[in-house]
């Protein structure tokens, strides 16, 4: 386990990670959100040692430097284009397999792994951002570390790229090993994460499982598309409900499917679709940091 | 750290611009020691039973500033390319990645600044024979020149060392590379006068024999030595400090 305590770290005088604690449990895959500019890279940059701060990380109840061979328990993808642009993409991962006491019969087979072995004589300086963030997660992978801290890593990656980092994380991860990741892609976040944290403005937000995040902050709603919608609308007012419109039909929270469906076959509307709707890890996400943006952008059209 | 020792050996080595340096470096000598010193070389020269011993100390000192790059960039591209993240988590001790880099540039500088040493009184021999010349008999102090030359082309990329390691910029640490020792260090010897010989680059100047034109009795090469070894140990001592210290970005 990860256990991560207190970490705080300022620049100048701003706050960028405000007393954060968390653990990263191994056979599962821990995302990591938070809106831009929220302190994600600088909290994974603490606990890996890499910028100064106040606070502790333990791997496995001890801090990373004080293990022989740190590449054996911890891989990292920080930064996409982490690579001299002239050193091949083999040359790259040999240096770094030479630095970290790691066979170099492992160079060839996390290029193999990630899809690179045509490229490995290339100097990645030319690689697409898909390309570049393949080798680094291959860098990560370099010696089957315990655990996996990736920043970012499907960005820039195809949809079958996508697919393939989901598959192989989760895959890692059920090995027993742990998985810290953060991203943006709150969708495929959904479908891979077990556990989630979630910081704002440097604070921790949440820590919880993904199913409870939803749960905890999404109120799940039921959807119905009718014939006659004015009608519906109605007797929905007359009984003192609430509703949106939305999807050609309305979107209401509280009362159940039998309970609409009743008042629509009373009041002789014809359904067309009616169905629950669950929360999303965006609703979650947008309910949670609500007032946390570091950037915030003017609503569309607005200039 | 034999880990990280193999890994710097690999950095410099898996590197085009070490090979774009080493061959600028190559061909200037050629050209200078072949073609200026040989060939085209004036018969007062010729008479000159120093001739191949200075050329060997002026090679030296004008090539030292390109062994010097291939240390700078060893530390620069590593914030430049982000790289310094690997670095220090593939390692347990962030002295060791700094220890390995201050060995591997010290053999580099060496061996390149070798090189260039026997290779200049060899290609000024080979352009004198070529054109059908006549050598006046040489006299070589070996054992001087050699330390002297060793420790010019050491220390020149131990200073560009240091500088990346303070700077860490690449651009910040070429530019103060390049106007530090002339510019900056000739400016100041209008108000230190003779005592500018106790600045680095000018007791470095003063090992190779350079320096000795503007004060030649002011200090000894061996207390040159002495003078810029202050330096450096002071420059490291700040350098290892703020490498332990800095965020690795």
């Amino acid at each position: 386990m990860i256990k991560v305590s207190r970490l705080t770290k300022t620049f100048k005088k701003k706050l960028a990670v405000d007393d954060i604690s968390f653990e990263v449990e191994t056979g599962k895959i821990t995302g990591f959100l938070g809106p831009n500019g929220a302190g994600k890279s600088t909290t994974m940059r603490l606990m890996l040692g890499l910028a100064s701060g106040k606070g502790s990380t333990l791997f496995d109840n001890k801090p990373l430097h004080n293990y022989n061979q740190p590449s054996r328990l911890v891989g990292i993808l920080l930064e996409a284009k982490a690579f001299h642009p002239t050193r091949s993409a083999r040359n790259h991962l040999r240096v770094l397999a030479t630095a970290g006491n790691i066979p170099l019969k492992r160079v060839d087979e996390v290029l193999d792994v990630v899809g690179l072995k045509s490229e490995a004589k290339k100097g990645p300086g030319k690689f697409s951002l898909g390309m570049s963030q393949r080798l680094g997660i291959a860098a990560a992978l370099l010696a089957q570390p315990k655990y996996l801290i990736l920043d970012e890593p499907a960005n820039g990656l195809d949809p079958e790229g996508i697919a393939w980092l989901r598959q192989f994380l989760k895959s890692y991860a059920d090995q027993g090993n742990g998985v810290f990741v953060s991203s943006h892609l709150l969708s495929e976040m959904s479908q891979m994460a077990d556990n989630v944290i979630v910081i704002g403005k440097g604070k921790l937000l949440a820590s919880t499982s993904m199913k409870q995040l939803i749960a905890g902050n999404v109120r799940s709603s039921i959807f119905v598309r009718v014939t006659k919608q004015t009608t519906l609308e109605r007797i929905l007012k007359e009984r003192g409900l609430t509703f949106e419109k939305v999807d050609n039909g309305l979107k209401l929270v509280g009362p159940t499917t039998d309970e609409i469906g009743q008042l629509a076959f009373d009041g002789g509307v014809p359904i067309l679709e009616l169905a629950t709707r669950g929360g999303s890890l965006e609703e979650a996400f947008l309910e949670i940091t609500a007032g946390s943006e570091e950037f915030e952008a003017r609503p569309g059209g607005e200039s | 750290m034999i880990a990280a020792l193999k890994a710097e050996v690999l950095k410099v080595l898996t590197i085009r611009s070490t090979y774009v340096i080493v061959g600028i470096a190559l061909a200037i000598e050629i050209f200078v020691t072949f073609y200026i010193s040989g060939w085209q070389t004036s018969s007062v020269a010729l008479h000159q039973p120093d001739m191949l011993a200075t050329g060997i100390a002026q090679t030296v000192h004008a090539l030292s500033l390109l062994t010097a790059l291939i240390g700078l960039f060893l530390v620069t591209h590593e914030f430049r390319y982000n790289t310094a993240a690997y670095s220090l988590t593939l390692s347990n001790n962030r002295s060791k990645v700094l220890a390995a880099k201050i060995i591997v540039v010290s053999v580099v500088a060496v061996i390149l600044t070798l090189i260039i040493a026997i290779l200049s009184p060899l290609l000024s021999l080979l352009g004198i024979q070529a054109h059908h010349l006549h050598l006046a008999t040489q006299s070589i102090p070996y054992k001087s020149l050699l330390w002297r030359c060793l420790f010019y082309g050491w220390g020149y990329s131990m200073a560009g060392l240091v500088i990346a390691a303070l700077v860490r910029n690449q651009i910040g640490a070429l530019v103060t590379l390049f106007i530090v020792p002339g510019t900056i260090e000739g400016l100041l010897m209008l108000w230190l006068k003779h005592h500018v010989v106790y600045l680095p680059f000018s007791a470095l100047n003063i090992i190779i024999g350079h320096g000795q034109g503007i004060y030649p009795n002011a200090i000894t090469p061996f207390h040159a030595a002495l003078v810029f070894g202050g330096w450096l140990i002071g420059g490291w001592v700040i350098a290892w400090i703020l490498f332990i210290r800095r965020d690795a970005a």
